[in-house]
C-alpha cells in the first residue's frame, strides 16, 4: 500500500513539473533561511548554559533610582564581595571580574594579551576544564597565573608551560608570575573571555580601592548554595545595601530622588548567567551581547518565512486537487476509503518535502560559511551535526508536512463522489481559505518590505546627521598598552607636526563611537554643587581637542599651555552650563575635590559626543593625569584621505612596532555604532526578499492553476471578441484586490511596530505616508508583473486550442 | 458574403501531419443558410474556425465582404469577428460563472456597447428567445435547450451579419433541438446568413444548401431550395 502511495506520488510530482518545481523550490528557500536564521538563534541562546553549576550563578549590578528612569549598573566597589560573602552563608563562591590587556614575557618573547583579575573562586564557579597543573586550586598563590591552551602555544610553543615563570607588564611595572595551570582554550559561546587569569589583588590600585565603596570599577559573580531561590536570597539583601551603601542613599534622598515601588533607592540585583548574553540593559565587562527581542525578531522573521512556503503548499495542493476530482471520484467508487484517499495525498506532500528537506539540508551545510560571513553569525558547520540540532530539525520538518500536506489532503478526502462525478466541485470552494492565505503572505510580505524601507531611512539619518563635530577628517588612533599613553602623543606630534597634510593633533581618553579597537567606554561622575547632585560625562582630553574636531566655543577660552592652571581647569558643553545654572558661568569654580576644585574656562556649543540613541547630556571635558590620553585623534587634510591614513600608519609603526595600527576616521567610528540596526535592516531586507519572492512564486503557481481551469472560459471570451488587456484585467484584477487589502492590513502594522522602534532613538525621523504608498506601488507591481506573465500568455492563446478539447 | 479559394490548413505534430483542408473552395452569399455535413475529421470544424475568423489558413484566398482576411493578423481579425460574425457551439461554451443575463452581455460589452443600451439590447433578445425569466440563472440552473437559447441569443445580441454553428443540437434531445433549429429559421429570414456544420440530415434539412465534405475537400453540393 505504502510502496502504492509513493509510486503515485512521485508520478505526480513529475507529471505537474511547474507546481512541483514551484513547491520544492519554495520549500527550500524557506527551510534554508529558516534553518540559518533559527541555528544562529539557537547559537545565541546557548550563551553561557556549558557551565556546570550556571543555574545557581548569578552576575550582580545595582539598580539605583534616578531623576527620571532607574540605572542599572554592574560595576561594583571592591569591598562588596567579601562582605557579602562573610554576610551571607547561601553564597557558595564568589568573585569579582576585571578584564584588562596587559603586556607578557617569557625569555626574549612579548606578546599583548588579555588578563582577568578575579578571586580564587573564579574556577569553581565556571567550568573552564584545566587540562594542564593544579586542577584543584589554580589560584591559591597571588603569584599564580592560569592561561589557556592558544596563549600558552603563543608563549612557550613546545615547551611545558606548568611551573613556569613569566613577566606580566602591571601598571607598576613588570612583575612575575608563576603558571599554575592551562585551561582549554574558551568556547565561542561564552560571555566569560580571558586569555590569562590572575588574583583581584595583583590590581595596581588594589590597595587604595580593597575598603573604598564609593568607587565602583569591576564585575562580580555569585554562586548560590545547589537549590537556593534567588528570590529568598535577594529578599535578604536590602538590609546589606543599606548598611554598606547608607551614604549613598543618603545623598540621593537629598537630591529629592523618588524611590521604586518598594520603597528602595538603590538595590543590589541578581541577573542570571545565561541572561547576560541577552540582556544588554546590564553591560558586563567584556562581553558583546545581542538584544533579546532582535533574537525572537530572527524566529518571527524565520517562522513567517516557513509560514508562507506552506501556504503556497497549500495552495497549490488544493488547487491541484480540484483538477483531480475524477480520480478522487473514480478512487471512492472503487472502495477508497477516506483515510486511504488522505494518506495518499499526505503521502505526495511528504515527498516533496523531503525532497526539499534534503535538498536545503545540503544547501544550509554549504551555505553556512558565506551565511557567516554575511550576517557576521557565529554559527559553525559542526551545529549541524549535533543530535539535538538534528532531533529539532526533524521535529520541524515533521510539524511542516502535517501543517502543509494535511490539511489539502483532508480537504481532498473529504469531497463526496456524487459531488465529484456530478462535476459540483469547482474553484469556488476552495476560494475563501485560498483568498485568505494569500492575503496573509501579502501582509507579510508588505510588512517586511516596509520595516526594510523605515528602518534603512532611520540608519541613513543616523549616518548623516551632523554630530556638531568633524568626523570626516579625523583618525581616531587607539594607544594600546605598548607605549605610555602620553609619550605615544608626544612622539606622534614630534613625528607627524612637519607633514603638510596633517593638520592637528590632540587625544582622548574615551573614543568616540566605536573604533576598530571594538571598545566603548563612558564615564558619568556626579559631585555636590550647591547642595545637590550634578552628573556629568566626563572625557580626559589634550591641547588641542577643540581644534581637532572643530568645536565651537560660545563662551571663554580654550585650553591653553600658556596657562598654568590648566590642569585644574576644565571646558563644558551647554547643556551642562544649564545645569550648572549660574549666569556668569566661565569662573565658576566646581567642587569636585574640595581639595582642588576645577575652574570652568569655557563652554562649547552642543555636540552628540553618543551615539544618537541618547539625547546629549552634560559634558564636562578635562586635562587630568587620571584620565590618560588611550586615542591620538589626528586631523588631516581632506584631499586624500587614503594617504593621510598611510601617513599616520607609517608614524604609528615606527613608534610603536610592537602593536597593530588600528586607526580609523571618526566617521567610520560613528557608523559603527549603528551595526546592530544595520544588521536588523539586513535582515528586514533579506526577510522581505524571501517573502516577496515565495509570495510571488505561489501567486505564480495560482495563476497557472487558475489559468488552466479558465482556459475555455478564456477562449468563449475572445471568441466573443475580448481584448488580451480585457483577458489580462480579468485574471489580475482578483489578485490585485487581494494585495491591496494585505497592504491595508499590514500598513498599520508595520506603522506601529517601526514607531515604537524608532522611539529607542533620541533623534528619529517620522515615518512619512509615502513610505506605505510606496510600498503599496511596489508590491502591487511586483504582484502585477508575476500575473500578468501568465496572464498575458494565456490571452495570447488561440481560442481555437482551448475549444477544441471540449 | 463569403468566398474562400484553394484555402489549405495542415496541422502538424511531431509524427503526424494531418490536412485538415486541402485546396478548398466555396462561396456562402448573403442571406444564405448552408449546411456543412461530412464525416468525424473531414474538416468540417476546421473550415467553421477559419471562417470564424478564430484561426487562419495556410495558403489560399477567403475574401469576407469582399475583403481579403486570409492573413489578417490578431487584432484585426478579432475587431471584424466581434462586429460581424456570432457563434452557436455543440457545447453551448456558456461561462459558468455569470448570469444568463451577463453571459449574453458579454460580446457587447467587447464591442463598447453602453450600459443602458446593452440593457436594453439583452433584454429584447431575451425576450425573443423567450427565456427572459431565466435571466439571473446560472448556465447549471438550467435544461440544456435552455442553455442552447442563451448561447444563440448571445450569438445574436450584437446583429451578426453571419452565424456560425458547430453542431448545435448535438447536445439537445429532439424537440429541443427542433426548437434551436426553428429560431436559426426565423434569424435567416431577418436576413442573417447562416453556416452551420452538422452531423445530422433532419437539421441539415431546414438549411438552402448542404455542402458534404471529405478529406479536406468539398465533394458534392444539394441545392434544396
Amino acid at each position: 500500500m505504502i510502496r502504492n502511495f509513493l509510486k503515485t506520488a512521485w508520478r505526480n510530482i513529475r507529471r505537474h513539473g511547474t507546481d512541483s518545481f514551484i513547491n520544492i523550490s519554495g520549500l527550500c528557500i524557506a527551510f534554508i533561511s529558516a534553518l540559518l536564521l533559527l541555528l544562529s538563534v539557537s547559537y545565541e541562546f546557548s550563551f553561557d548554559r556549558f557551565h556546570v553549576n550556571g543555574r545557581d550563578t548569578y552576575h550582580l549590578y545595582f539598580k539605583s533610582q534616578g531623576k527620571q528612569d532607574a540605572e542599572l549598573n554592574n560595576a561594583m566597589p571592591a569591598p562588596l564581595m567579601p562582605s557579602l560573602k562573610s554576610t551571607y552563608p547561601d553564597i557558595r563562591y564568589a568573585v569579582r571580574f576585571l578584564s584588562n590587556g596587559a603586556m607578557v614575557r617569557y625569555k626574549d618573547k612579548t606578546i599583548a594579551q588579555n588578563l582577568t583579575f578575579t578571586d580564587a573562586d573564579f574556577f569553581r564557579i565556571f567550568s573552564f576544564p584545566i587540562i594542564k597543573g593544579n586542577a584543584s586550586n589554580p589560584l591559591q598563590e597571588l603569584g599564580n597565573v592560569v592561561i589557556t591552551k592558544s596563549t600558552a602555544k603563543a608563549l612557550f610553543v613546545n615547551e611545558d608551560p606548568v611551573g613556569k615563570s613569566i613577566e606580566m607588564q602591571l601598571d607598576n611595572g613588570w612583575k612575575p608570575l608563576t603558571v599554575s595551570a592551562v585551561t582549554d582554550d574558551i568556547p565561542d559561546n561564552s560571555s566569560i573571555r580571558y586569555n590569562m587569569v590572575v588574583r583581584f589583588e595583583n590590581l595596581s590600585y588594589y590597595n587604595q580601592v580593597s575598603t573604598i565603596w564609593d568607587s565602583r570599577f569591576h564585575d562580580v559573580f555569585i554562586q548560590l548554595n545547589p537549590g537556593s531561590d534567588p528570590k529568598i536570597f535577594q529578599s535578604k539583601l536590602p538590609v546589606f545595601v543599606n548598611r554598606y551603601l547608607a551614604e549613598n542613599i543618603k545623598r540621593m534622598k537629598r537630591d529629592g530622588i523618588q524611590p521604586a515601588k518598594d520603597g528602595s533607592y538603590l538595590s543590589l540585583q541578581l541577573q542570571p548567567l545565561s541572561d547576560i548574553h541577552t540582556n544588554t540593559e546590564i553591560p558586563v565587562e567584556s562581553s558583546s551581547s545581542i538584544k533579546k527581542s532582535y533574537l525572537y525578531l530572527l524566529t518571527v522573521v524565520a517562522l513567517l518565512i516557513l509560514f508562507i512556503a506552506c501556504i503556497n503548499f497549500v495552495n497549490l495542493s488544493i488547487g491541484r486537487s480540484l483538477t483531480r476530482t475524477k480520480e478522487i471520484g473514480l478512487r471512492k467508487t472503487m472502495g477508497a476509503l477516506k483515510t486511504h484517499l488522505g494518506l495518499q495525498f499526505w503521502s505526495e506532500a511528504l515527498v516533496v518535502c523531503l525532497i526539499a528537506f534534503v535538498v536545503s539540508v545540503v544547501c544550509a551545510y554549504f551555505l553556512l560559511p558565506q551565511y557567516h560571513l554575511l550576517f557576521d553569525m557565529n554559527i559553525q558547520r559542526n551545529m549541524l551535526m549535533k543530535p539535538v540540532v538534528w532531533f529539532y530539525i526533524i521535529l520541524g520538518f515533521l510539524a511542516v508536512t502535517l501543517m502543509a500536506g494535511g490539511y489539502p489532503a483532508w480537504f481532498m478526502a473529504r469531497f463526496s463522489v456524487v459531488d465529484v462525478l456530478k462535476g459540483k466541485i469547482s474553484q469556488h470552494r476552495s476560494g475563501l481559505i485560498r483568498n485568505g492565505l494569500i492575503t496573509f503572505q501579502f501582509v507579510i510580505a508588505v510588512l517586511l518590505i516596509s520595516c526594510t524601507f523605515i528602518s534603512w531611512q532611520q540608519i541613513r539619518y543616523l549616518r548623516t546627521k551632523p554630530l556638531g563635530y568633524n568626523m570626516s577628517q579625523v583618525i581616531s588612533l587607539p594607544v594600546g598598552s605598548e607605549i605610555d599613553p602620553n609619550r605615544a602623543l608626544k612622539l606622534m606630534k614630534d613625528k607627524l607636526s612637519s607633514d603638510p597634510s596633517i593638520l592637528r593633533i590632540s587625544g582622548i581618553c574615551d573614543n568616540l563611537g566605536i573604533g576598530e579597537d571594538g571598545s566603548n567606554r563612558t564615564s558619568i561622575m556626579g559631585f555636590d554643587y550647591k547642595n545637590r547632585e550634578i552628573k556629568s560625562n566626563w572625557i580626559g582630553v589634550s591641547y588641542d581637542f577643540v581644534k581637532t574636531l572643530d568645536l565651537q566655543l560660545v563662551a571663554g577660552r580654550d585650553f591653553s599651555p600658556a596657562f598654568s592652571t590648566d590642569s585644574t581647569a576644565v571646558l563644558i558643553n551647554e547643556e551642562m552650563a544649564k545645569e550648572v545654572g549660574e549666569n556668569q558661568i566661565v569662573g565658576v569654580l566646581l567642587p569636585v575635590d574640595s581639595a582642588r576644585p576645577l575652574k570652568v574656562i569655557g563652554v562649547l556649543k552642543n555636540f552628540n559626543f553618543k551615539s544618537l540613541r541618547q539625547k546629549i547630556n552634560p559634558l564636562t571635558l578635562v586635562m587630568d593625569k587620571n584620565f590618560s590620553i588611550n586615542y591620538i585623534l589626528i586631523k588631516v587634510k581632506p584631499t586624500d584621505l587614503p594617504a593621510s591614513m598611510a601617513q599616520v600608519k607609517d608614524a604609528w609603526k615606527a613608534i610603536a612596532p610592537g602593536s597593530d595600527f588600528k586607526g580609523s576616521f571618526l566617521d567610520q567610528n560613528v557608523n559603527r555604532q549603528y551595526k546592530k540596526e544595520g544588521k536588523m535592516m539586513e535582515v528586514f531586507s533579506i526577510g522581505a526578499f524571501i517573502a516577496v519572492l515565495l509570495s510571488c512564486m505561489g501567486l505564480l503557481a495560482m495563476v497557472i492553476l487558475i489559468l488552466s481551469q479558465r482556459t475555455r472560459e478564456i477562449g468563449i471570451r475572445k471568441v466573443l471578441g475580448a481584448s488580451v488587456q480585457s483577458i489580462v484585467n480579468l485574471i489580475a484584477k482578483d489578485f490585485i484586490l487581494l494585495v491591496s487589502m494585505a497592504i491595508l492590513i499590514a500598513a498599520p502594522i508595520a506603522w506601529y511596530n517601526m514607531n515604537k522602534w524608532l522611539e529607542d532613538f533620541a533623534y528619529h525621523i517620522q515615518i512619512g505616508w509615502w513610505v506605505f504608498l510606496f510600498t503599496g506601488l511596489l508590491t502591487i507591481l511586483i504582484a502585477l508583473i508575476t500575473i500578468s506573465i501568465q496572464a498575458i500568455r494565456a490571452a495570447f492563446s488561440n481560442p481555437v486550442d482551448s475549444l477544441r478539447t471540449e | 458574403m463569403i468566398k474562400i479559394a484553394e484555402l489549405e490548413k495542415v496541422y502538424r505534430t511531431e509524427e503526424v501531419e494531418t490536412i485538415a483542408l486541402n485546396k478548398l473552395s466555396m462561396e456562402v452569399k448573403d442571406g444564405e443558410f448552408v449546411a456543412v455535413m461530412g464525416p468525424s475529421g473531414c474538416g468540417k470544424s476546421t473550415l467553421l474556425n477559419i471562417l470564424g475568423l478564430l484561426d487562419d489558413p495556410d495558403k489560399g484566398s477567403f475574401m469576407f465582404n469582399k475583403i481579403e482576411v486570409a492573413h489578417f493578423n490578431e487584432r484585426k481579425r478579432a475587431d471584424l469577428r466581434k462586429h460581424n460574425i456570432g457563434f452557436v457551439f455543440q457545447s453551448f461554451n456558456l461561462i459558468d460563472e455569470l448570469t444568463v443575463f451577463e453571459n449574453v452581455e458579454l460580446p457587447l460589452i467587447y464591442t463598447g456597447v453602453k450600459s443602458a443600451e446593452r440593457k436594453k439590447r439583452v433584454e429584447e433578445v431575451l425576450d425573443k428567445m423567450q427565456i427572459m425569466h431565466r435571466r439571473n440563472h446560472y448556465p447549471q440552473q438550467l435544461s440544456g435547450g435552455q442553455q442552447q437559447r442563451v448561447a444563440v441569443a448571445r450569438a445574436v445580441v450584437n446583429r451578426p451579419k453571419l452565424i456560425l454553428a458547430d453542431e448545435p443540437t448535438g447536445n439537445l434531445d429532439s424537440s429541443n433541438g427542433n426548437e434551436v433549429m426553428q429560431l436559426l429559421t426565423e434569424l435567416n429570414e431577418q436576413g442573417t446568413t447562416i453556416v452551420m456544420v452538422t452531423h445530422s440530415e433532419h437539421d441539415a434539412r431546414f438549411s438552402h444548401r448542404i455542402i458534404r465534405m471529405l478529406d479536406g475537400q468539398a465533394v458534392t453540393e444539394n441545392m434544396l431550395i
